[in-house]
Formats: structure tokens, C-alpha cells, sequence
């Protein structure tokens, strides 16, 4: 009996796994087709989802051009995450203003440039501060100076003789690391009064405070409706070459296009000036994350200029739309 | 509907708003060599809402403001760190302080413009208000434990004396026709009386004492040295402090201050306040009471009006008083003269059938029968303005002031009714202007440009009474006459005497960067000073007499003595001073400087020499001081600071107090030594050893000597010399004798021990355990030499211990002078030199608890 029972249960064995491997088989050959139906019927009504996260600087320029995309492709919906909130490997699309530090950059992702953008140094219009250096403009050792903590080992420099207070962001953020690279400092090395906010609080602790002075991107320096420098502000020139001299075109911040023409031509290493790149979820992130970017790199970036930041080369651009073509998701 | 989705709007928003006022922010705090910083405080401005790292430097804190809030993120041995929130993330606030390697790089205005203390080249030491308060230095007297330089000699408000390095006032009793030679400023406003250093501070931010003479730098006469006091200016925003202490021989201590803005980002106020009351140290037997109490009260209330960023003016109004039963001397010796035996104190006092009730000055133990009073009030009203003009600053401080005295002393230190009544109640009055401009001329060059004008003028109204038994101190000859009865009770001399003077100087001072290393700084200082002095003394009293020998005796006592004088002066000095930063750590400077004190007039009568009043003493010379140094200040390492100065004033036609044995004159009268000067060295060391531990130490070798003093007053001792012809002598030389008031060497040392960041009674804070301590080496208490009248050296140990909370409720519990050791700060001769004499006596052991709370 033991025998037979033994039999039959092989029997019964041998039955089920050959019926689990046809079901296996089955399910494959069905989700096969499913996808490959679901591609070739994909419902143009669908509303897809795209999350993009990072520098908040550019937050005008992404506006405007969500606006433009979502008008030509309604089922096109974006979701703006303050960093913070929403995990860097998450995000279907962040944006750095400066190089990703190590930290930042997960295996998961592409990056890209696709823009530039400059910092430069702000003060109130009415402080000693501007008054000071507003025309005269900043020589290295006294932007240091002014901006950087001075231990007390560092004997290269003389100290300001003003009073003034310099606001600088608490968070890591683009605008304060690429300042402080360009003068071979951390973003911790800024001293001063810390702000937790935006790019755009510091311009308003900056206005608000008649000692005030700081650092800012270009699209929040001047206004973009008319191209002049927001009111209480002032542009502060900095010896962009470092030759111990601040000549009459380093001063070029009079107007938005001015200072983008002035900062355009230049390769000038005392001028902080940094891609902005696109980081791209290389899994997960759909074929129209694709597409919003090939249309930022061929329609989008037309608007740089407007809105305070620098356009790459048109080499560059077009080895970004190649490499983009080559992503596949 | 539309009004409904209005307000559900709105309460939405606020719902909003709320969320994010509420909302917690976290994160860490590390220092800038990534270690966690544990205990940090991260305090919400204009509140008392705080938190505190722990041992992994993390914090959690809820804002409790409307945003954007100001953080306040401070740790001991860090820089204060300020952080505004404007929006609330979820993204951790992580941030890093910075190590505060400098932490005794005080910031000082001695220069009219900030520096740090150890970038200019001048001897300075500063003690911050929390440390001033802290150790009970809450008037010069007892700041002087913490800097060894400073003396201060205070046989009463009127007569005091305050000297740096030896020089500034002539020692003993105070001359109105002296300038002082060390400034007494506060919040740049002069106080032109000495009187003011016997007064409590109010509300002090920082005191810096600037060593040397200064006369480049401020509007008064600063030829020994100044104190420069900033106080605790109005902010905008609401704060203050209470703070009551309580400790033995009945001491009450109370202390308020409130701050806060009337007019949002206009109009801020300070009230402060300031109350001190002790019981006397001293018994007097004859009146069965304690004398040498404290009873002070002071006031002091400010407005700061910012119309523009460019312009801040500054109220000042204060207003302190002091109503001691108090400073009474203690006969603390009886010398023999070298008058004949019955002119000896002890026979006088035998004849008349009296004995001292003590021989042991700390015995503290009196009979006085005449009323020790000192009723001290100074105030005045200042305004200050600063208008940020070009690329300076320019100043203006207009100040008027007063001072009303009214003692009653007891000169004879008797119970006897020699010298009845010694009084001589005064008024000063002062109105002064000062216009500064600090401004940098260029990248190398900065400087100071600055006008002072005073008018002062002095009026005083006083009295000397013999009583019954000053016919036996006067008694000058054997004659029965002089036991004619009520000769002299009740014989005085009524003295009106004013002084006006006018001051006026221009002075600047120049900071010129010939390299990032050496500094070239000048100075110049024009100077003028007018004096005009009237003085009417009339004796009147006792026996009515026509017996021209009774009326003779009655002259040698008091005699009607009149006299005018006027003097002016214009000159001028300079300053060279020349510093080398050879490292960031090393700041080397040498200074040479002149100087001079302005001419000085004689209202507290004049000898009698040979039957004639010495009219021609009724002015004396200006002072003029040549002065160098050589000093560095040093950082060998972080957190330590290591200073050192040696220096050589010499004085031509030094202005010193000559005590005369006449009785006429007993508060003696003005005089120049050809030439004074004083030699020594200083060093100072402050030593922050880590976190919780710091050190301070001051030694000062100072050797002041009269170069040449040929006609010098006799000490009390050799009253009553005569030559070898039997004629009296008057003078002596001491050329090459020591100065009086100078030890050779004093020091102060102090450690404070602190708790790390610690919770009491729910406040954050620190425990700490504090010593100070301070000693001198033995000096001269008398204008010329002398043999008796000579302090021991002696040293002081104070402790004190507690919690510094960091808002809230701090508690201290002190003890003063811990040894109970007894010295003398001061031996005066009595008038009329009959061999005794008395002490100002240093205060006996105290203790006590005091409370503060801030907000």
C-alpha cells in the first residue's frame, strides 16, 4: 500500500510541475503580448507623471518651460519636489547647479548639462560695503575677506574696514558651493549670518539689511521683466582674471544682457560660473522624460538667456541630444 | 458663498501658517573639524526659547515666532553663529560653528574706531562687563585687584585719587586746582571728578585701561593713562536682567536693567538702575553705631534714536548717590616728631586726659566725636551722536554734568574736640563738547581728527572749627597763654574758594599701513587751559580778645588769608609709535610721547613761610611728561595670549601734594618736584585652556622715584627739624627718593574652572568655580619719605562659585578677601602733624550670595 500511495504520488508530482511550467509559460507568452499590445495600443489620454527635484534657482525657468510642454502635451503632467522631500534616487529628473559631490551621484542615473549659470557678489546699495567696492569693485584677498572665515593662520589678507554682514545659506546648496569653489573654499568656509530658505531669502535678508551683503544667481539679481538689477541691490565686480586689477569690463552688471554677454565671453577662473546639469533616473523614468529633455536641448534652452542663465555651446548641445537619443528606460 | 470660501481661504492659510510656525527643525552642529559640538544653544532671539545639542551635537527645535525667526546658535569656545529661518524643510539644518581660537581678541574702541585689542600698540587691558559684575568689581577700587597697574587711593569720595603705573594724581588729599592725570570716561563723555571712580558701574559693557599717555587719542587730560567704560547701549529688542545680592555686615546689592525698542527700528530705551547698601565695618564706641557703611543708589536711563542707518544719537541721563555714614580713619600709629616733648601726640593727649580706644587699627574700633559724612552726587546729561559721513564717522558728544559734596569729617581721628568740624562742601559743575571724525583716508591710511572743549567750574564753601582741645595740638610755645580758657573753641576759618577753568584741544591721530606688517601711527595734540582761582578764607571765633598776644596765638591757628591767581597755557604734544606685525602672532610696538598736564592753582591755602603767605605758590607749572615704551603682544599658540611692555615716564615740574604741618592748611597745597620718573615693566597673560578652563595672570614692576625734589615737604616724622642754627626747617631734599603710592611689584592672577553645558533647576547653563587674587609689595604712604608711614605688601583671595545661566536664573555664591587679611590702603598724617596718624583700612572678609536673572 505504502508502495502504490508512493507511485501515485509521484505521479502526481510529475502532473504539477509540468502544469506550473505550462502556466509559467503561459503567463510569459500573455505578458508578452499584453506589453507589446499595450505599446502598439498606448492610450493617448493617459496623463503620465514626471517628478523633477534640485536646485530651486532654476524654479522660474522650469515653470515656464513645464508651461510650455504641458500646453503642447497635456497628458503630460509635472510634480515639483522641494529637495528634501523626495529621495535624490526617486526624482525622475534633478537638477544640480554645481558638480555632484559624491553623495550625489547614485549609479542609477545619467547626468547631463544643459545650461550655465553665474554667482555673483550682492550688497545692499546703501551699505558702506557698496559704497566701498560697489564701483572699485573686489579684489580676491578682500572678497575673501569678506565672505570667507579667517583663521587665524591666514595672514595674506588685511581686514575690511567696514561694517557689514554677510548672509549665506545653512543648506547645501548650488549657489554658495560654486561661490566657494571659485575661491578654493567649502561652502562651511562662508561665514556670516546663515539663512534657511532659498537663494531668493538671501536677496531679501540682503535688501531688508542696510549692512547686508551676499551672493546670488544672476535670475535673482536682476529683474526679468525689465533686465535691471532688483531695487536695493547692487552687483559688487569682483578681478574676474585675477591680475590684481579690476578693469572697466569686469564691471559689466549693469543690465542682465550685459552681464550675460560680459560672463559669456569670459573663462575667467575668479568668476563663479558652473553648469547646471539634469540628472536622469535611468530606470523607471519613461520614454517622455525622454522626450521633455530632447525638447528642452532643441526648444527649451532659447529661453536661458531670459531668464539669467548662460547657454552651453551648440557642440555641446548637440553631443547631449545625441547621448540623450542613446538613453533607453 | 464667496465670502465663505474668503474666510475658509484664509483660515486655510493661517492653518497653513501655523503648521510652519510650529513645525520642528532639526539637525546637527559640528565644528569646523567635524567633531560634534555638545551642549550648544540654539536660542531664539527676542525669546526664551532654546534648546541644546547632545552628546552627538543633534538638536531639535520648534520656532515659536511668526517667521522668518533668528536663531542664536553660540557654545563656549566657538563663534556665535546667527541663522534665520525664513521657511521650515524637511531637509536637516546641519551647520558648523567655528573654533574661536581668538577668544580674548576683545574688540576695543580705545583707539575711536573697533580693534582688536592685541592689533594696537598700546598696553591695554580690558574686562568685560559679565566679568566686572561676576567678581564684584563694581567700582574702580576693587577693579583695581584685577589690574595691577591701577591705584586707586580713596580716603573719600573728593579725595580720590586714581593712578595708573604710578602717576595720574598727586597722593593724599585732593587738590581742585589739579587736573587729574588719568581720563575718566564713560561712553566718551569725561568725568571730570575723581570723585566718579568711587561710584558703582551701571550697567557696564567693557572697561578698557589704556596704559601710558594717551593725549593724541582723547579730549582730556589722559597723561598717566584713561579708563574708557562702554556701557550696555538700548537695543531693539526687549531684554534685561535682575540681579539682588545678599551678604554679610547687612550687604544688599540690587541691580536692574531693561532694554527695548519704543519705536520699531527707531527709538530704543535702557533703564537701569543700581542700589548698594552695607553696614559699617568700623565701630564707633563714642556713638555706639557702626561707621564706613555703603549706601548707594544710582540711576541711569538711555534713549538711542536711529532716524537713517546713517545717523545714531544717543540720551544719556544718570544720576548716582551716595549717603555713607563713612570714611572714617583709624588712628593707626603715633610717631615721634622732632618737636619738643610736650608738642608729642601722646603728652597732648595725656594732659588732657584721653586715650586712645584702641592702639590696633584693626580693632576697628573708634571714639570720633565729630560725624563722618560723605554725601556724593554725580550726574549729568549727555548726548551722543554719530553721523556716518563720507567714508567716516563723525562724533559729536555734548555733555554737562555735576557734583555736589557735602562731608563732615572727624581730622583729628579723636575723640577729642581738636579739629570740631573740617568740612568743605562743594559743587562742580562741567559742560563739555567733543567732535570726533574717525575715518580711512585710504587703503594705508586711517585716522582720528578731533576737537575737546570743557568748562568747569568749582565752588567751594567750607569750614574749619577748633574745638576745646586744639589749644594743645596748636600749642606751638610753653606760654600759659595758650591754656587761656575757650582760646580757640569755636575759632574757625570760613573759606570760599571757586576755580574756573576752561579747557580746550585739538588732537588726531593717525594709523599709516607702510607695509601689511608695519605700521607707522603719529599723533599731535594742541592743547590750551585757562585757570582763574579766588580764595577768601576768614577766621572768626573763639575768644573775643583785644590782647594782641592772645590774638597772636589765635593767628598761628587761623588767619585771614585772600588770595587771586590766574594762569593759562597753550602747548603742545606729540606721539610717535611704531608696530611690526613680524607674524600673525607676534605685534611688536615702540612708542615715544610727550605730554603734558595743564598748569594747576592752589584753593587750599597757602603756607606761612616766614610770616608771609607763599602767594607765590598760588600757581604752579603744567607737568611735562616724555614717555617710552617698548611692547609685544604675542599669541604663541591658540588660545593664549602673552603681552609684555617695558616702559620710562619721566615728568619735569611733577605736580605733587605737599602736606603742611600748619593747621591753616591742613588740607595741604600743590607743589612741582623738578622731576619724577617711573620705570617698569608689564606682564599679562590670558590662557584659554580648552573649553572649560581659563587662567589670566598680570605682573607689573613699577620703580616710580623723584629725580629731583630739592625742596620737598618734611615727612611726619621729622616735624619740628631745625638746623644747626636752631632755625625751623620747612623742606628737605629727596632727590632720588621713592614716589609714594608705587609698589614695586603687584599682580593679579585668576582661573575660572566651568562645568560642561549643564541643567539647574531647568536652565541651561554652566557651573563654574572662580579665583581671584591679587597682591602688592610694600610702599610709601607719604608725599616725602618717611619712616613710618609705610604699607606692608599684602595679598587678597577672592573665590566665588556657582551656575551662569544662559537666560534664566544664574546663582553665585562669593567670598571676598577669603583669608581675612588685614592692610591698610592708605596712612594719612593728621593735620597739624602732632605724630599720630590714621588709615583708610581695607575691607575685612565678606560673603555673600547673589541671583541674576536675564531675559
Amino acid at each position: 500500500m505504502s508502495n502504490l500511495r508512493s507511485t501515485n504520488s509521484t505521479t502526481k508530482s510529475v502532473t504539477s510541475k509540468q502544469g506550473l511550467w505550462n502556466f509559467l509559460s503561459l503567463f510569459l507568452i500573455l505578458g508578452c503580448c499584453n506589453k507589446i499590445s499595450a505599446q502598439l495600443t498606448q492610450d493617448p489620454n493617459k496623463e503620465t507623471k514626471i517628478v523633477i527635484s534640485g536646485a530651486r534657482f532654476t524654479g522660474d525657468l522650469l515653470k515656464h518651460w513645464i508651461s510650455a510642454y504641458e500646453s503642447a502635451n497635456p497628458t503630460v503632467k509635472f510634480v515639483l519636489e522641494d529637495k528634501g522631500t523626495v529621495e535624490f534616487s526617486e526624482a525622475d529628473i534633478i537638477i544640480h547647479g554645481h558638480q555632484p559631490t559624491k553623495s550625489e551621484i547614485y549609479e542609477n542615473r545619467s547626468y547631463i548639462s544643459f545650461a550655465r549659470f553665474a554667482v555673483l557678489p550682492i550688497a545692499n546699495v546703501k551699505s558702506p560695503f557698496a559704497k566701498a567696492y560697489g564701483e572699485k569693485g573686489l579684489k580676491k584677498s578682500e572678497l575673501k575677506q569678506a565672505f570667507f572665515f579667517n583663521p587665524l593662520d591666514r595672514i595674506d589678507e588685511k581686514p575690511l574696514k567696514m561694517e557689514f554682514n554677510v548672509y549665506s545659506r545653512i543648506q547645501q546648496a548650488s549657489s554658495p558651493i560654486v561661490f566657494a569653489k571659485t575661491f578654493g573654499y567649502e561652502q562651511n568656509d562662508l561665514h556670516g549670518r546663515l539663512i534657511s530658505g532659498t537663494d531668493h531669502h538671501l536677496v531679501q535678508a540682503v535688501s531688508r539689511d542696510s549692512l547686508g551683503i551676499s551672493y546670488a544667481p544672476l535670475a535673482l539679481i536682476y529683474d526679468l521683466g525689465s533686465g535691471i538689477i532688483k531695487d536695493g541691490l547692487i552687483v559688487i565686480p569682483i578681478d574676474a582674471d585675477d591680475n590684481g586689477k579690476i578693469s572697466n569690463d569686469e564691471k559689466s552688471y549693469s543690465d542682465l544682457t550685459t552681464a550675460l554677454s560680459f560672463i559669456t565671453k569670459s573663462k575667467f577662473k575668479n568668476l563663479p560660473v558652473s553648469d547646471i546639469q539634469f540628472s536622469i533616473k535611468k530606470q523607471g523614468a519613461g520614454q517622455e522624460v525622454n522626450r521633455f529633455l530632447t525638447w528642452v536641448f532643441s526648444k527649451g534652452i532659447v529661453d536661458l538667456e531670459n531668464f539669467g542663465f548662460l547657454k552651453l555651446e551648440e557642440k555641446t548641445i548637440e553631443q547631449n541630444l545625441t547621448t540623450l537619443a542613446k538613453y533607453t528606460y | 458663498m464667496k465670502r465663505f470660501l474668503q474666510i475658509l481661504t484664509l483660515v486655510v492659510l493661517n492653518s497653513v501658517s501655523i503648521i510652519n510656525l510650529n513645525a520642528q527643525i532639526a539637525g546637527s552642529i559640528q565644528d569646523n573639524t567635524g567633531e560634534p559640538v555638545i551642549g550648544a544653544t540654539i536660542l531664539e532671539r527676542g525669546t526664551s526659547n532654546f534648546a541644546v545639542t547632545d552628546i552627538d551635537g543633534n538638536y531639535s527645535f520648534t520656532p515659536q515666532g511668526a517667521l522668518p525667526v533668528t536663531l542664536e546658535i553660540s557654545a563656549i569656545g566657538y563663534f556665535k553663529q546667527e541663522l534665520q529661518i525664513f521657511e521650515v524643510s524637511e531637509e536637516p539644518l546641519d551647520l558648523v560653528l567655528k573654533i574661536d581660537n581668538l577668544l580674548s581678541e576683545v574688540v576695543v574702541t580705545a583707539r575711536r574706531r573697533s580693534e582688536t585689542a592685541q592689533e594696537i600698540p598700546i598696553p591695554i587691558t580690558v574686562i568685560g562687563g559679565a566679568k566686572v559684575e561676576e567678581a564684584g568689581a563694581f567700582n574702580v577700587n576693587r577693579l583695581k585687584e584685577l589690574v595691577p597697574s591701577v591705584q586707586l587711593y580713596s580716603s573719600n569720595p573728593r579725595n580720590t585719587g586714581i593712578n595708573i603705573r604710578g602717576l595720574g594724581s598727586p597722593f593724599g588729599l585732593t587738590n581742585d586746582g589739579l587736573d587729574p592725570g588719568v581720563g575718566f570716561y564713560v561712553d566718551g563723555v569725561y568725568f571730570a571728578r575723581p570723585a566718579a571712580a568711587t561710584l558703582d558701574f551701571i550697567d557696564v559693557e567693557r572697561i578698557e585701561v589704556l596704559r601710558g599717555p594717551q593725549g593724541t587719542l582723547f579730549g582730556k587730560n589722559t597723561t598717566a593713562g584713561a579708563f574708557n567704560i562702554t556701557t550696555k547701549k538700548p537695543q531693539f529688542e526687549a531684554g534685561g536682567a535682575f540681579e539682588v545680592s545678599y551678604g554679610n555686615f547687612g550687604y544688599i546689592q540690587a541691580k536692574s536693567t531693561v532694554t527695548g525698542p519704543l519705536i520699531k527700528d527707531k527709538l530704543a530705551a535702557r533703564v537701569s538702575f543700581s542700589g548698594t547698601q552695607r553696614d559699617g565695618t568700623i565701630f564707633n564706641i563714642a556713638k555706639n553705631e557702626n561707621v564706613n557703611d555703603i549706601n548707594n543708589l544710582g540711576f541711569r536711563g538711555q534713549l538711542l534714536f536711529t532716524p537713517s542707518d546713517k545717523v545714531a544719537i544717543t540720551l544719556i541721563g544718570d544720576n548716582t548717590n551716595q549717603y555713607p555714614n563713612g570714611y572714617a580713619q583709624v588712628v593707626a600709629g603715633v610717631t615721634p616728631t622732632l618737636r619738643p616733648a610736650y608738642r608729642q601726640f601722646d603728652n597732648i593727649i595725656a594732659d588732657l586726659g584721653y586715650s586712645l580706644p584702641s592702639r590696633n587699627a584693626f580693632d576697628r574700633v573708634i571714639d570720633h566725636d565729630t560725624p563722618w559724612r560723605s554725601l556724593n552726587e554725580i550726574g549729568g546729561l549727555s548726548l551722543n551722536a554719530d553721523f556716518k559721513l563720507g567714508k567716516g564717522t563723525l562724533t559729536s558728544t555734548t555733555a554737562w554734568r555735576y557734583w555736589n559734596w557735602g562731608p563732615s569729617n572727624d581730622r583729628d581721628f579723636t575723640g577729642l574736640q581738636a579739629l570740631a568740624k573740617s568740612n568743605n562742601p562743594s559743587e562742580h559743575r562741567n559742560t563739555s563738547q567733543e567732535l570726533r571724525y574717525a575715518t580711512e583716508i585710504n587703503e594705508k591710511i586711517s585716522g582720528v581728527l578731533g576737537f575737546f572743549f570743557i568748562d568747569q567750574e568749582v565752588i567751594t564753601n567750607g569750614i574749619e572749627e577748633s574745638g576745646s582741645a586744639q589749644w594743645r595740638f596748636s600749642q606751638s610755645t610753653t606760654s600759659a597763654l595758650w591754656k587761656t580758657p575757650g582760646l580757640l573753641e569755636g575759632y574757625s576759618a570760613k573759606t570760599l574758594s571757586s576755580i574756573k577753568s576752561q579747557s580746550a584741544a585739538l588732537f588726531t591721530n593717525i594709523d599709516w599701513a607702510i607695509s601689511d606688517r608695519l605700521h607707522f601711527q603719529p599723533g599731535l595734540r594742541f592743547n590750551y587751559d585757562k585757570k582763574d582761582v579766588s580764595y577768601d578764607r576768614k577766621a572768626s571765633g573763639g575768644l573775643e580778645t583785644s590782647d594782641p598776644a592772645l590774638i597772636a596765638l589765635k593767628r598761628t591757628v587761623y588767619q585771614d588769608q585772600f588770595f587771586t591767581a590766574n594762569a593759562d597755557e597753550t602747548n603742545f604734544t606729540y606721539l610717535l609709535s611704531l608696530s611690526y606685525k613680524a607674524t600673525n602672532r607676534v605685534n611688536a610696538y615702540a612708542t615715544y610721547s610727550t605730554s603734558y598736564k595743564p598748569v594747576g592753582v592752589n584753593v587750599a591755602g597757602l603756607p606761612v613761610i616766614d610770616g608771609q603767605v607763599a602767594v607765590d605758590l598760588g600757581t604752579i607749572k603744567p607737568e611735562y611728561v616724555k614717555h617710552v615704551e617698548l611692547g609685544v603682544k604675542t599669541r604663541p599658540t591658540d588660545g593664549l595670549i602673552l603681552n609684555a611692555s617695558i616702559y620710562s615716564t619721566t615728568i619735569d615740574d611733577y605736580q605733587t601734594n605737599v602736606q603742611s604741618p600748619q593747621i591753616g592748611v591742613n588740607r595741604g597745597y600743590i607743589a612741582n618736584a623738578e622731576q619724577v620718573r617711573v620705570q617698569g615693566g608689564e606682564v599679562d597673560l590670558i590662557w584659554n585652556a580648552g573649553e572649560y578652563f581659563t587662567l589670566n595672570a598680570a605682573v607689573a614692576y613699577t620703580d616710580g622715584k623723584y629725580v629731583s625734589f630739592t625742596n620737598a615737604p618734611l615727612p611726619l616724622e621729622e616735624t619740628g627739624l631745625r638746623d644747626k642754627d636752631g632755625n625751623q626747617v620747612a623742606f628737605k631734599d629727596i632727590s632720588g627718593e621713592r614716589l609714594p603710592g608705587i609698589s614695586k611689584w603687584s599682580g593679579a592672577f585668576g582661573a575660572e574652572i566651568k562645568s560642561k553645558k549643564t541643567s539647574f533647576l531647568n536652565q541651561s547653563g554652566n557651573a563654574y568655580l572662580a579665583l581671584e587674587s591679587s597682591f602688592r609689595s610694600e610702599f610709601s604712604s607719604s608725599s616725602s619719605p618717611s619712616t613710618v608711614l609705610n604699607i606692608d605688601g599684602y595679598g587678597l583671595i577672592n573665590l566665588r562659585a556657582g551656575f551662569r545661566a544662559i537666560k534664566g536664573f544664574s546663582i553665585q555664591a562669593w567670598a571676598r578677601n577669603i583669608a581675612n587679611t588685614n592692610y591698610f590702603e592708605q596712612l594719612l598724617p593728621a593735620g597739624g602733624s602732632a605724630g599720630h596718624y590714621a588709615a583708610v583700612l581695607g575691607d575685612p572678609r565678606t560673603y555673600g550670595l547673589t541671583l541674576r536673572y536675564s531675559f
